[in-house]
């Protein structure tokens, strides 16, 4: 019996031997390059702008010269450099983590093994001395003993391995990078390597919202320094991070545009750097403008919320916000319409700082932000002969629809980035009117509580009823001033529009027209609010784009009531008796403004025909001038004073 | 935006030199500071440290110390340039008269400005 014994061999397993290093502190590092790279990303970007200094000239200024070009490409290559040392770093990271995960497994396998062979020992101690029946002499479990020993060597061996692979790799990454930097730069930059991950901007806003919040700061500082122009426009981040990247952004288009000779830029930079230049003037105004909060006696707040210059073909995108999109209880986004681009931004910025204080002013207690929104591609609203522009988009809702979907995916993330439920007021002006309807039929239920449709030439195709809009009963507010013209394009009555649009396009004054339902017809089931001009009769060509731009107007109806609304604040909204006022002349003013037109196309076309008099060849515009006046003639039965239509 | 000229050697708009010495001192503190600001890069130069394996652990630390010692030297470039453009604003200034030897005197008492503008006459022009 104890023969046996004395052939039984035991193999004990090598314990793993100590791993040191941190995945967390390791990939500390390499956020800490990134974010150096940006820091010389930023001296580069200066000594190529700014730091010029392009009028000294004489032999100091040469020296000078030369001392920022060497130290522009030396700051260029040390930026690059670090990126790239950088993202080696975090691919290190990552193989050390894997590496330490390996570790415990098999660290949990040794000590299994060892307790397995304990038993084994045991096992044949009890039958060498008969406390154990004799079977135990030759256990199975000895020999799948010896084949789990052996595996788990294999694997430490390769483990073993790998940690020596990953650690002469980025020993030699820092080698190679610390010999480069000993050399003075050429202009042969290496490319970046892959910048951190961020979230498609298809992620739903509550998932990036999530993402974010489980960054590290480290992290976080290093994605705002190096990819700004990924965070800035992310839906289901928090404002104040978007607004920070795109003043990250904004202030590097602006110094390397300028940078570069006027005579060099191309046809984009021009358009980018035009776009750049709007969005900082929109910035500028609203804080000027907003000025200090009363409560706290601090600058009110502003916000970049959106800012692209490139996209629309270089109409660009921009978003700015007065208040804290992030905290204030009430928002509302401001959506204007025809011939909107990013170059409106500082008006739009005016009409938002308006609604802002006016809402504030009506409601002290309650913190509102504003924004404007210019984020789809608007019709541009003028001729260019082409027969090709945005002009063409006025005729139909289509690029409202696409507005729509772009504006319901702003209030998704507006709302998906905050934990609570804000109070959130969509106001579509003009063809804006047209797209804050399709936006708010497109957006997930509950997503915006008040839709607010001023000067609206049309609620959008298949819209016929309040009701198709997916806003709660009784939220959806319309301001139409009666002397507004666009606002008789809407689908109500019994006007030629058609004929009007067409008239109106051939005296090169391009309006919405095919644009669906008008929000204010009685039958609709909208709440009508007070928004009359405070001059109450039509005024002509001068005077009917007042008519239609007033509502934003501080002191007006309109504004007060707009304002209550975004406050919540329904029993303080005038309403005002369906789509009638009884004020004015006739069953609505169209005949009155329409005669104001008529009046002035007629003024035109017979100075027109004195000045073609004299030049024959312009005969095709001479036709032009009486195709709009005879259309104009065709919806109102042909010219008269305007004076008859006034009330006594 | 005006330029200034002393002699046939030396032209110079004020404007654009008080913009580019603000701006290189602002260069020189983000580099400076940046570099020694670096916490996790910062560590990593001792050798003892156990951020990394002990097969990077060398590698690293002598990288680290030599990318630390590029940065700030670029830092002390971005202040020679400051200094440069802040010599010669002067040079101009002090040669426009009276009021020119008034800012030399403000802008040697700011020897080591870093936001105010050099003088009167540079504030104006930055306006």
């Amino acid at each position: 019996m104890t023969g046996a014994l004395a052939t039984r061999t035991l193999r004990l397993p090598t314990p793993m031997p100590e791993l040191t290093g941190s995945p967390t502190r390791v990939a500390d590092v390499g956020n800490d390059l990134l974010a150096l790279s940006a820091i010389l990303d930023d001296a580069a970007t200066f000594a190529a702008g700014a730091g010029r200094c392009p009028s000294w000239q004489g032999a100091a200024g040469e020296g000078y010269h030369r001392l920022v070009t060497r130290l522009r490409r030396r700051a260029d290559a040390l930026s690059a450099a670090s990126r790239d040392i950088g993202g080696k770093v975090l691919g290190h990271a990552e193989v050390l983590a894997a590496l330490h995960r390996r570790h415990r497994d098999l660290d949990h396998r040794f000590s299994a093994l060892v307790g397995r062979a304990a038993d084994e020992l045991t096992g044949t101690l009890q039958v060498a001395t008969g406390a154990a029946p004799a079977w135990r002499e030759a256990p199975p479990g000895a020999d799948l003993l010896a084949s789990l020993v052996d595996d788990y060597e294999a694997d430490r061996a390769r483990w073993i391995a790998d940690l020596r692979e990953a650690e002469e790799t980025v020993a030699q990454a820092f080698a190679r990078a610390a010999s480069e930097a000993g050399r003075e730069p050429n202009d042969d930059v290496p490319s970046p390597v892959r910048p951190p991950h961020v979230p498609d901007p298809e992620t739903p806003p509550g998932r990036v919202r999530d993402w974010w919040s489980a960054l590290t700061p480290s992290l976080r500082r290093t994605l705002l320094t190096v990819s700004p122009e990924l965070l800035g426009n992310l839906d289901g981040l928090p404002a104040a991070v978007r607004d920070r990247a795109n003043r990250i952004r904004l202030a590097r288009d602006v110094a390397e545009l300028e940078a570069i000779p006027t005579t060099e830029r191309t046809r984009e930079e021009v358009l980018r750097l035009a776009n750049a230049l709007a969005a900082l003037r929109a910035l500028r105004l609203t804080a000027r403008r907003a000025g200090t909060d009363p409560a706290t006696g601090e600058p009110t707040p502003t916000q970049l919320y959106v800012y692209d210059p490139d996209s629309f073909d270089g109409d660009g995108r921009v978003a700015v916000a007065i208040g804290d999109l992030d905290h204030d209880r009430n928002l509302a986004v401001t959506v204007p319409g025809l011939g909107t681009d990013m170059g409106s931004a500082p008006d739009q910025a005016i009409k938002a700082v308006d609604l802002y204080e006016e809402a504030n002013a009506h409601d002290p207690g309650t913190t509102t932000a504003t924004m404007f929104w210019i984020g789809y591609d608007a019709p541009d609203g003028s001729a260019d002969g082409t027969g090709d522009g945005d002009a063409a988009g006025v005729v139909d809702d289509g690029m409202a629809q696409d507005g729509g979907r772009r504006l319901a995916d702003l209030v998704d993330g507006l709302t998906g980035m905050r934990h609570d439920d804000p109070h959130v007021t969509v106001v579509g002006h003009s063809y804006g009117s047209t797209t804050a309807a399709d936006g708010a039929a497109l957006a997930p239920p509950g997503r915006i509580d008040d839709l607010v449709l001023v000067g609206s030439p049309g609620a959008g195709d298949g819209h016929d009823d309040a009701g198709d809009l997916g806003v709660d009963h009784g939220h959806v507010f319309v301001g139409r001033n009666s002397a507004d013209p666009v606002t008789e394009l809407g689908g109500h009555g019994g006007w030629d529009l058609d004929s009007l649009g067409d008239g109106l396009d051939h005296l090169g004054v391009h309006v919405p027209h095919g644009l669906g339902t008008d929000p204010a017809s009685d039958d609709f089931g909208a709440t009508r609010f007070q928004a009359e001009s405070p001059t109450r009769e039509a005024a002509g060509l001068d005077g009917w784009r007042q008519d239609h731009l007033g509502y934003f107007d501080p002191g007006s109806d309109s504004l007060a009531n707009m304002a209550s609304i975004v406050d919540g604040d329904y029993d303080d909204v005038a309403t005002a008796p369906g789509v009638h006022d009884p004020a004015l002349p006739g069953p609505t003013t169209l005949p009155s403004a329409l005669g104001h037109l008529v009046h002035d196309a007629d003024r035109l076309g017979q100075d027109a025909d004195d000045w073609l008099h004299g030049h024959p060849d312009w005969t095709d515009a001479a036709d032009l001038v009486r195709t709009g006046k005879d259309a104009l003639d065709g919806v109102v039965g042909g010219p008269h004073d305007p004076e008859s239509d006034r009330a006594p | 935006m005006t330029s200034h000229a002393i002699s046939s050697t030396l032209r110079l708009s004020l404007s654009e030199a008080a913009t580019a010495a603000r701006g290189w001192d602002d260069q020189h503190l983000f580099l400076a500071g940046g570099a020694d600001s670096l916490a996790a890069l910062d560590a990593v130069s001792d050798p003892a440290s156990a951020i990394f394996t002990e097969g990077a652990r060398a590698p690293a630390a002598r990288f680290a110390s030599r990318w630390r010692d590029e940065v700030r030297a670029l830092g002390r470039r971005a202040e020679s340039a400051a200094d440069g453009v802040r010599e010669a604003a002067r040079a101009v200034v002090g040669a426009d008269g009276d009021g020119g030897a008034a800012c030399t005197r403000a802008t040697t008492d700011l020897e080591r400005l870093l936001r105010p503008a050099l003088c009167p006459v540079l504030l104006e022009e930055t306006r």
